[in-house]
């Protein structure tokens, strides 16, 4: 997979709990401000991102991971980790 | 045009200063308190419901008025307080009677204290606004204000005194909660309880209708409303409970509710609360042993459930509805042995959210009375300091310092950055537990983690 895939996959898990177009949002922001979710849908997010690329998120990074742009990373950082 | 200030007494403030320090450090209590501090006030937003038409009415935030100098001019000012913001309350009530305005004092605090609101105000009310306050402007407009208003206590959510709150009041504010009320009163009647339950004459429920209408009226005036049920035990009656649940669930609300343990022994409930959006229900677990819990409520009924208090807590949350559990530490049968038995049981439990808050004698509650008889209160007049986290009594077992301590010590060990992440984790785990269709077993909690 590359980066570009891994950022739409993130972005349409991010987008699902809203059922928000995610497409339009900057990879930077904070999703959760931007598209109206609150603690639970963003621990939501974080968990199918955890399942759809099979990999596990250290829970000290939990806290971190705020936009697409922070995820995407996590999401790369953790396959080479394991690769 | 007769104008009407209704003044909204809001935000915590702990009092105990190595208390207060060490609660800013901490991640999850920050967090709740930030929340509590940004709820409206459902009273007043109801007392504008109750004011005619013709008189215009102004809601405002504490926070918002100056702390000196000239005051917002009003015809008529009306002042809501819990005990911990009351003596603020007296103070502005008194500023503005130093200006010729006329003061109105609510809210339970003034009713259980009503002879000391008395001289702060030009009139008191009593109980709720329903049912006291039309009578009062109609007064106050021919000149014949009374000193003291009775509210009714009961049939609050039925004709002729049922309003819907004036939530348009809150539009273009920056509250992303919203309080809507469902019922008033809690028949458990737990000594030290200083809700709704203490105004009421018995357990009174809005039908399900008028609930979702002010829901609908809410959500027009937010965006992306978090709602907050004011109630003190929600799904009292189940039957109600899964007809509420039926109706907003095609809302697409996100939603908060505090009720009774009892709510696990329904399937059907659980699911409901699921599928309606429900994001955490608070339920006063109070101890984690039978021994804390005896005599707690008058028949014993949370004693006699607390057996099963990990198995309902892992029930319920299985269905990705967190709890927040609620306990309360300087129960008379507490020694220093019950911090570590609170962090211990929580810990095993995983509760997805936790409140300490101190064991406090409410002006009014039956343990207030208790204390005062046992010459165990520390001052006679403490209101400021009924934050439930500050002490104001003599513990049975412990001295006050060592309760002081032990609070402390309990919120570093349950509020820190790593069981904050923990339990961020097990959320996550029952996200994708739930995706993949993974049924727990009852007997499959960690123990000992």
């Amino acid at each position: 997979m590359t980066g570009s895939n891994f950022e739409a996959e993130v972005r349409a898990l991010v987008a699902e709990p809203s059922g928000c177009d995610a497409s339009r949002l900057d990879a930077d922001d904070d999703f959760c401000e931007a598209l109206g979710l609150d603690s639970l849908d963003r621990l939501t997010v974080l968990a199918s991102v955890e399942q759809h690329f099979d990999v596990s998120f250290a829970d000290e990074q939990i806290s971190e991971l705020r936009s697409v742009a922070d995820v995407v990373g996590a999401v790369e950082a953790s396959l080479l980790e394991h690769a | 045009m007769m104008k009407i200030g209704l003044i909204a007494m809001s935000g915590v403030r702990v009092r105990t200063k190595e208390l207060a320090e060490l609660g800013v450090t901490l991640p999850q209590f920050v967090d709740r308190g930030r929340v509590v501090a940004s709820l409206p006030s459902l009273g007043l937003l109801t007392v504008a419901a109750l004011t005619p038409p013709d008189v215009e009415v102004a809601y405002r935030e504490i926070d918002t008025m100056p702390v000196e100098g000239a005051l917002e001019p009003f015809d008529l000012v009306g002042i809501s307080s819990f005990s911990a913001q009351i003596d603020e309350a007296y103070a502005l009530a008194d500023r503005y009677r130093a200006a010729g305005v006329p003061v109105v004092l609510g809210g339970l605090h003034v009713s259980m204290m009503s002879d000391e609101a008395a001289e702060h105000a030009d009139a008191i009310v009593l109980n709720g606004a329903e049912g006291a306050w039309p009578r009062l402007v109609e007064d106050f407009r021919a000149g014949r204000m009374q000193r003291r208003y009775a509210g009714a206590r009961n049939g609050v959510f039925e004709a002729p005194h049922y309003v819907e709150p004036r939530f348009d009041l809150l539009r273009g504010r920056p509250y992303n909660r919203i309080t809507v009320q469902t019922s008033r009163g809690c028949p458990l009647n737990c000594e030290f309880c200083a809700a709704s339950l203490r105004i009421t004459s018995r357990f009174q429920q809005k039908s399900v209708p008028k609930v979702v209408s002010e829901i609908r009226s809410a959500m027009e005036v937010t965006d992306h409303p978090f709602f907050e049920f004011a109630d003190d035990n929600t799904f009292l009656n189940k039957k109600w409970g899964k007809e509420l649940l039926r109706a907003i669930t095609p809302l697409g609300l996100r939603w908060f509710t505090e009720t009774d343990i009892s709510v696990a022994d329904d399937d059907e409930l659980l699911d409901l609360l699921a599928e309606s959006g429900c994001r955490q229900i608070l339920i006063g677990l109070e101890s984690p042993s039978a021994r804390g819990l005896d005599g707690i409520d008058p028949h014993n009924w949370k004693r006699n459930r607390c057996e099963r208090y990990l198995e309902s807590i892992d029930k319920i949350q299985s269905r990705g509805v967190t709890v927040n559990g609620c306990f309360i530490v300087g129960l008379d049968s507490d020694t220093s042995e019950t911090f570590a038995e609170i962090k211990d049981f929580v810990q095993r439990s995983r509760l997805l959210e936790v409140q300490i808050t101190v064991f406090t004698p409410f002006p009014g509650t039956p343990l207030y009375e208790r204390l005062r008889r046992e010459g165990r209160l520390l001052k006679e007049r403490f209101w400021d300091r009924c934050t439930l986290f500050d002490v104001n009594y003599v513990p049975r077992n412990m001295t006050v310092d060592e309760l002081e301590a032990g609070v402390r010590w309990l919120f570093r060990e349950i509020y820190n950055e790593r069981e904050f992440n923990r339990r961020k984790r097990h959320y996550m785990d029952i996200v994708k537990e739930r995706a993949e269709g993974i049924a727990r077993p009852a007997d499959a909690l960690v123990v000992g983690a």
